[in-house]
């Protein structure tokens, strides 16, 4: 009898104790605010764009082409309502990566342009444009590191049992990871590169 | 009997503890550099520095953090290994925690010897002071044109100098809010965990078990309950504290239960160490 009484009281303290609803309250709130960090460093480089092309355009006006399509791009990174809720609803996650990405690729592409134009490279406001945006490339690979981690441990949590349950019981499911293309955009070192050296 | 059913207990107690701890362990790559430890504000292990220089930039970022508040720190390296100078940065940012907690005040400048490459990397509080473009310039136009010379130490000493300047002529505009949330969140947290939850197991078992023993149950399991989840602490300490008082009543029998691990963390060899300062990837990097 007075085993049963321990068993219970045992099995009491550990669901107390051991629901993970805190737990994955913090894990949530932890991912939640690694992605508005990485929407801020993404918008902060759809910021810096604008004037970048116009630096260029003074250079480089023939370059047309190129710079239409980071514009676009640029535009249709607009379009996608940047939202916290973007986590909540995988393809518009999906989305906003693949328009995220097109930008990526558009400027890289114009500043392989770039090197074409040694005054364009030499003029301050460029470089100095330049290395904003380098900085920006950069804090959104760590951004988005740091979310990819968030995630994980949050996605873990709430599989784990007795996790699993709270999560049922409460309504939280897996938050969408980027995908593996991704991944491999991110070990990868900022794409624009000044460069100093001598050749 | 009694003691059977308390180690019935405990050790059912401990199982699940284990069971229910995540299975996150860091994914530690053999092929990254290590990060080395911080054993002082000019961590050198490329043997280009002498002696007087290492004192004399350690004095000068010294007197940088007594007049700024802001850590400096300058690292040589031979490489970085398979990453990239930035991310290498970042890991060793995030391990050193340069900078005050709540202010973020860090500034890390890394120097990839071998592979030709330096990283200046600014702490959240300091990106106003020294945002990106700034530090490119500082880079390419203060401490590069020295390298390419084979001049270290001057190429050094000139772009801490610069820092310095800057440091001291710009109001510090410091991002209060980010940490500072960050650290209240996690303490309401644990404080949730470790005060209320015992407190409601405690008060409900206090019907089952007796006062003592479930004022023990409770402790014993709170303590491993917090080691697991947030390592060693103070609140720790005084669960232990409450932990041993408690069986120095008498109510505990001889057997001594010990936590297998402690996470210590309060004691720092050396005079000098990182204050918690975050970092987000700001800076910039060269090559020469």
């Amino acid at each position: 009898m007075k085993f049963h009484r321990l068993l219970l009281m045992t099995i009491v303290f550990v669901v107390f104790n051991h629901c993970g609803y805190n737990e994955i309250q913090m894990q949530d709130e932890a991912v939640k605010a690694a992605w508005a960090e990485v929407l801020n460093q993404y918008k902060r480089r759809a910021d810096l764009i604008p004037q970048l092309v116009k630096v260029v355009e003074a250079f480089a006006i023939q370059e047309k082409e190129v710079l239409v399509q980071v514009t676009e791009a640029r535009a249709k990174v607009g379009t996608i309502q940047a939202t916290p809720e973007l986590i909540n609803n995988p393809e518009a996650f999906r989305r906003f990566q693949q328009a995220q990405g097109e930008l990526s690729n558009a400027l890289s592409r114009l500043m392989v342009v770039v090197e074409q134009y040694p005054q364009l490279k030499s003029d301050a406001n460029f470089r100095d444009l330049q290395a904003q945006i380098e900085g920006t490339e950069n804090r959104i690979a760590v951004a988005r590191k740091r979310y990819i981690d968030s995630v994980q441990e949050y996605n873990t949590t709430i599989r784990i049992f007795p996790n699993v349950i709270t999560a049922k019981i409460f309504g939280y499911t897996e938050k969408p990871q980027f995908e593996v293309e991704n991944l491999q955009d991110i070990s990868k070192p900022p794409e624009i590169q000044i460069n100093t050296n001598k050749k | 009997m009694k003691k059977i059913y308390k180690l019935y207990l405990s050790i059912l107690l401990i199982i699940w503890n284990f069971f229910s701890i995540s299975f996150l362990s860091a994914q530690g790559n053999q092929d990254f550099v290590p990060i080395p430890p911080l054993t002082g504000r000019v961590v050198d292990l490329t043997n280009t520095l002498t002696e007087t220089q290492i004192n004399q930039l350690t004095n000068k970022l010294e007197q940088i953090e007594q007049t700024t508040k802001a850590q400096v720190v300058v690292v040589l390296l031979p490489t970085t290994g398979i990453e990239t100078i930035e991310e290498y940065s970042i890991r060793l940012a995030e391990e050193w925690k340069i900078g005050r907690k709540g202010y973020d005040d860090g500034l890390i400048l890394l120097v990839a010897k071998e592979d030709r490459k330096i990283r200046l990397e600014v702490g959240y509080g300091l990106e106003g002071i020294i945002p990106d473009a700034i530090a490119k310039r500082i880079l390419s136009e203060v401490i590069i044109p020295e390298f390419r010379k084979g001049n270290f130490y001057e190429g050094i000493d000139k772009g801490i100098d610069v820092i310095r300047q800057r440091l001291q002529s710009e109001e510090q505009n410091v991002d209060f809010n980010r940490s500072d949330q960050d650290a209240t969140q996690e303490d309401t947290g644990k404080y949730f965990t470790i005060v209320i939850i015992p407190m409601f197991v405690a008060f409900f078992l206090r019907y089952l078990l007796g006062f003592l023993r479930s004022f023990l149950v409770t402790a014993f399991g709170t303590t491993i309950l917090s080691l697991f989840l947030f390592g060693f602490s103070w609140e720790i300490l005084f669960l232990i504290f409450l932990f041993s008082f408690l069986g120095s009543l008498g109510v505990f029998s001889k057997g001594r239960t010990s936590v297998g691990f402690s996470r210590g963390g309060f004691s720092y060899g050396g005079g000098f160490s990182g204050g918690g300062g975050g970092f987000g990837g700001g800076g910039a990097s060269g090559s020469w």
